[in-house]
């Protein structure tokens, strides 16, 4: 328990320093604080995990149903459901309905993350310490990824949890035995995916509105785009094989497209309709093919390069003219 | 004993040279770091902090080198910036133990200690309150308290009276003076404010252009060589004048009631010839001094001659 305040006169501090090596880490807890102490966090880590809570609704209506006999002589709809269930493509319906609330918590998270140190001049504060450009930096990435992946692994948690408890005798665990392993895999990823590029775009401005406008602008843009060429990519059939490969591998050049493909390729899917069921007659861009790995690396890869870049070179005590 | 000791350093912004071969010796105590704008005060103070890398030289400050001991000298500098550079969203508290934590402080210790150097540095119960509704003279006295925290062994303030009111700022020349004069803290004062400099530091470091102009104590740098006296009369005296003269002591100028005598000998002699010569010509000494040009003159001299 902290001590009361013993002397109001100046007084030496003669105790031991921590190791400068680690003053990373009081950076990251300040982040990880100030995250968890935003309401907005919770409300949209609530909202984000809607797929998984919808499907856990369904199940559980749908296993009632079953256990009240069903339709008269017909089979029981819990056990069509399970067949027809691939518990690895909802982890990835959790991922992609998730996307855009995720995107929405980045910006929450993330925005003011060195934008307001940029503005405020307080990078001299951290700089002046024993804490080098590197340590600021990972220390902000940490503070942002922490919370974010949080936020996104919790609800997936929390449904495998469920649905391995309740269905491990219906072959939960025989369908992928792995899955646990990828969902650690997939959701530190997209987390850290995120993370980069927001504190790259934060480092450019010195607002943190600025910063939320230009990540969501491409995030939405290129969502946009890349959504219409999933949709060409599955609409013209008649197309020649190149084109159709080209749109299907242009549909994930997006920040949620690429995000969504990493998911696909470590979860090992090309994803199947939600729920389990096939709504209407129409196209499902869910269920286009994985892109190849070397897309998402180069995409991920390059993107977040780029934004490490950027945060390097803004993030510097000094302004200096040449 | 020099705190830091600087040689040959060159530090350049593009082709801009901001220091030139500049190569110093920082006693110990409370040091002035005086200069117009632009001479090079504050790229000294961020070289130092290894904010900026130098073209060329080499330096130590509290015996770890710069090019190789970053990390450990800003361990045990505080740095008081001249702009202000609080953290949003932080009370004065939080701000205080954050910077302690970011210091190397555990942090229960930087939380204890973040309310001693606020209550230290004046600011009381405001310490509760968001940085953001402070007055220009509580931001200063945070700047000041995050500096000390993390009980640094060398102050560097930059511009510390920048933005305050007169009673504002003689507390913060008071406090600044009161950490380097009572608590051991030597203390490095960027400022162009002469006043304050003279205030609060025993030497001063004069630089112009990026390099050293001037540098040693303020009681030397005000000295005049010949050690005259000034003597103040009760009212003009021309025969104290002459007695004086009869005495061996020159006049070299007069201001209202106030001559500048100079002897022969020491200080004492002089004073004891014009006790003399007052007491010979039925003069009423007023007041009686070793003459000494002002900080500004010396300053100035500097600055001009170099």
């Amino acid at each position: 328990m902290a001590e009361g305040i013993a002397d109001l006169s100046y007084r030496h501090y003669s105790g031991a320093l921590g190791d400068p090596k680690k003053r990373w880490r009081v950076i990251a807890a300040q982040g990880l604080r100030d995250a968890l102490s935003k309401k907005a966090f919770w409300f949209i880590t609530l909202l984000s995990s809607w797929y998984y809570a919808a499907l856990i609704i369904y199940m559980y209506v749908t296993e009632q149903i079953g256990l009240g006999g069903g339709a008269a002589g017909g089979p029981n709809p819990m056990e069509e459901l399970l067949g027809r269930i691939v518990w690895k493509d909802q982890i990835l319906h959790g991922v992609g309905t998730g996307n855009l609330m995720w995107m929405v918590l980045t910006l929450i998270i993330g925005a003011g993350v060195i934008a307001n140190d940029n503005r405020s001049n307080s990078l001299l504060i951290y700089l002046s310490r024993p804490c080098t450009k590197f340590d600021y930096i990972r220390g902000k990435w940490m503070g942002v990824f922490m919370p974010l992946l949080l936020a996104m692994i919790l609800p997936s948690l929390m449904f495998f949890a469920y649905a391995a408890l309740s269905y491990q005798d219906q072959g939960f665990f025989k369908q992928d035995p792995w899955l646990i392993l990828r969902i650690f895999a997939v959701f530190p990823l997209a987390a850290a995916f995120h993370s980069t590029l927001i504190v790259g775009v934060s480092s450019l401005v010195k607002q943190p509105k600025f910063a939320s406008a230009i990540y969501a602008g491409i995030y939405l843009l290129s969502s946009f785009a890349a959504k219409m060429l999933g949709v060409v990519s599955i609409e013209v059939d008649e197309a020649p094989p190149a084109m159709q490969r080209f749109a299907e591998a242009a549909s994930y050049c997006s920040i949620d497209g690429l995000i969504k493909g990493m998911s696909k390729l470590v979860l090992g899917t090309d994803g199947s309709p939600m729920f389990g069921v096939k709504m209407g007659d129409g196209p499902d861009p869910s269920l286009i093919p994985a892109p190849t790995p070397l897309l998402v690396i180069v995409g991920i890869g390059g993107l977040a390069g780029l934004a490490f870049f950027a945060a390097w070179n803004r993030v510097r005590a000094v302004e200096v003219v040449k | 004993m020099s705190i830091a000791s600087i040689h040959d350093l060159t530090v350049k912004y593009g082709s801009f040279e901001a220091l030139k071969d500049f190569t110093v010796d920082v006693p110990e105590g409370a040091v002035g770091l005086l200069g117009p704008n632009g001479a090079g005060k504050t790229t000294l103070i961020k070289t130092i902090l290894g904010f900026v890398t130098p073209a060329k030289g080499r330096g130590e400050v509290l015996g770890y080198d710069m090019s190789r001991d970053g990390a450990n000298i800003r361990q045990i500098i505080g740095y008081m910036p001249e702009q202000d550079c609080h953290i949003p969203g932080m009370s004065a508290v939080q701000y205080v133990a954050y910077a302690g934590e970011l210091s190397g402080l555990p942090p229960q210790q930087a939380l204890r200690r973040a309310h001693e150097v606020l209550e230290y540095s004046g600011l009381g119960e405001a310490r509760y309150r968001h940085v953001e509704t402070y007055s220009t003279g509580m931001k200063q006295r945070i700047k000041f308290a995050q500096a000390l925290v993390h009980g640094p062994k060398l102050l560097l303030l930059d511009e510390p009276t920048n933005g305050l009111d007169p009673r504002g700022r003689e507390e913060m020349l008071n406090l600044v003076k009161e950490v380097a004069s009572e608590k051991g803290i030597s203390v490095l004062v960027c400022s162009h404010l002469l006043p304050d400099i003279e205030r609060t530091c025993e030497s001063v470091i004069v630089l112009m252009n990026g390099t050293l102009r001037a540098s040693g104590k303020i009681r030397d740098l005000k000295s005049i060589s010949g050690q005259p006296i000034d003597v103040e009369l009760r009212e003009d005296s021309d025969v104290f004048i002459a007695e004086a003269q009869k005495l061996g002591l020159q006049l070299i100028s007069q201001t209202r009631h106030t001559f500048r005598l100079q002897g022969t000998g020491t200080v004492d002699e002089s004073a004891k010839a014009a006790f003399l010569a007052a007491e010979a010509s039925k003069s009423q000494i007023r007041h009686l001094v070793r003459a000494e040009r002002s900080l500004e003159d010396a300053f100035l001299e500097a600055v001009t001659n170099g």
